[in-house]
């Protein structure tokens, strides 16, 4: 079975870039509302599968996209 | 009627510009980046994806270094207003528009100065000379890339060399340019670009943005509004990163809308294709006018010059000649500074100003023809 983690973001802008840039390298990702339990302000995350945390993390690092936190 | 007052607002716009603001404003219009709700996100997805398109354009890799504003005039004022301090000193072209002069003027009173970079007659900056105008204390270079008086095209690869190898930042005003010329912020060292959405973009007016480059920190400029962003509410301090730090209060997203699709347009066609469309009516024109007895053209037929075309008529004034070619030929055009007394000043046309013809990606060469016989006609009849 797949586990799911999430990218949580200050703001819509840098989700919907992290989307962007996530599919350029196939990396599969998904924008969904943030689950009430991790909470948020911009109301949207990325939900990805865990075996790509790696790729998330080196992504959101060497695009510089600021985000709150990581959930796994 | 032929339009040719593009230099001031573009029009027509392509078809997608309105379809595309019609669409949101009937089937999308919620805020953009508010809510986690489909609508806000389809909103989030326009703006979102207006940015890449300007990002491209502009030749910065990270979107989210495109803010958007509500024209150029904001975006200047969000540069000047955000980079300098008491003390400070902003050296300009000596062709810029009101949207800079008025602003640096206001700045005087906050202890800002500036001074003007060594030119040629026409105004064009001469870029060896520009180390001798430095001071200690010059924080911003800003030069308006194509001058919406003479059309005059200011170096500003040579520009951004120098101004790189002196440590200064370096803002050109893309009113004129953005969407006509190539321009590559990486490339041209260029650290800021202040554009606006309504003339070569094709898009409406009400848009435009500062692009800031990949490498140039925006820790150096300051908000110049500050409020709500949608990004942490909790936080009653503003933001620090981009665009949410520049982008206070809901965005314009039915203009963006709009912007995108112009941009997206200009994209299909290129720029160079544009550009050579322009140059070969804007050439037209000014062999057609120079036939004129009396006539005094202020921009000239070469490599140097955009499509807008300056001129004056011995017998008639300026507001005259825009006054008949309106009302009698239907022919819609700009009499008087066009915002900008210095630049009048630097070409010999101050104060009467001149009437300006200004032809965009719209304008036919019958247009021109016809342009150029209304001109003919009103001149013989004076």
């Amino acid at each position: 079975m797949k586990s799911y983690g999430y990218v949580l973001f200050y703001s819509t802008s840098a989700a919907l870039r992290t989307e962007k840039v996530a599919k350029i390298l196939n990396i599969p990702v998904k924008l969904v509302s943030v689950p009430r339990q991790l909470g948020s302000d911009c109301g949207v995350c990325i939900q990805f599968d865990t075996a790509y945390e790696e790729g998330i993390r080196e992504l959101l690092e060497s695009k510089r996209i600021e985000y709150s936190r990581i959930h796994i | 009627m032929i339009y040719l007052d593009n230099s001031a607002t573009s029009f027509p716009k392509p078809e997608t510009v309105g379809q595309a603001m019609l669409n949101f404003i009937n089937n999308i219009g919620a805020n953009p980046g508010r809510s986690g709700h489909v609508l806000s996100i389809e909103a989030a997805k326009v703006v979102y994806y207006a940015r890449e398109e300007i990002a491209e354009l502009f030749g910065v890799s990270d979107p989210l270094r495109v803010v958007f504003s509500s024209n150029a005039t904001e975006s200047i004022n969000m540069a000047i207003k955000g980079m300098c301090k008491p003390g400070d000193h902003v050296l300009v072209s000596p062709m810029e528009h009101n949207a800079v002069m008025r602003c640096l003027e206001n700045c005087r009173s906050h202890d800002v100065s500036f001074s003007v970079l060594p030119s040629n007659d026409e105004g064009m900056v001469l870029v060896d000379k520009m180390a001798e105008a430095i001071l200690p204390n010059t924080v911003l270079i800003i030069v308006n890339h194509v001058s919406n008086v003479s059309g005059l095209i200011q170096p500003i690869r040579e520009i951004g060399k120098t101004a790189k190898e002196l440590n200064i930042p370096f803002l050109i005003d893309a009113a004129q340019s953005a969407g006509v010329f190539d321009i590559n912020m990486e490339t041209d060292n260029i650290d800021l670009v202040a554009f606006t959405g309504h003339k070569a973009l094709y898009g409406p007016q009400g848009t435009g943005g500062l692009v800031i480059a990949d490498e140039f920190s925006h820790d150096r400029i300051a908000p110049l509004k500050y409020g709500g962003t949608g990004s942490k509410s909790e936080c009653e301090v503003q933001p620090s990163f981009l665009p949410d730090k520049f982008e206070s209060g809901t965005q314009n997203a039915v203009g963006i809308a709009g912007l995108l699709e112009g941009v997206k347009y200009i994209k299909k066609i290129g720029l160079d294709n544009i550009r050579a469309k322009e140059k070969e009516l804007a050439k037209r024109l000014y062999e057609g006018l120079s036939s004129i007895p009396g006539i005094k053209i202020y921009s000239k037929n070469n490599e140097n010059y955009a499509s807008t075309i300056p001129f004056t008529i011995d017998s008639i004034t300026t507001s005259e000649i825009s006054d008949i070619l309106n009302e009698k030929y239907g022919v819609l055009c700009r009499a008087g500074l066009h915002c900008s007394p210095g630049a009048h000043s630097k070409i010999g046309t101050y104060p009467d100003g001149t009437a300006r013809l200004s032809p965009g990606w719209f304008t036919t060469q019958e247009e021109i023809d016809k342009t150029i016989e209304a001109i003919k006609e009103m001149v013989n009849g004076s």
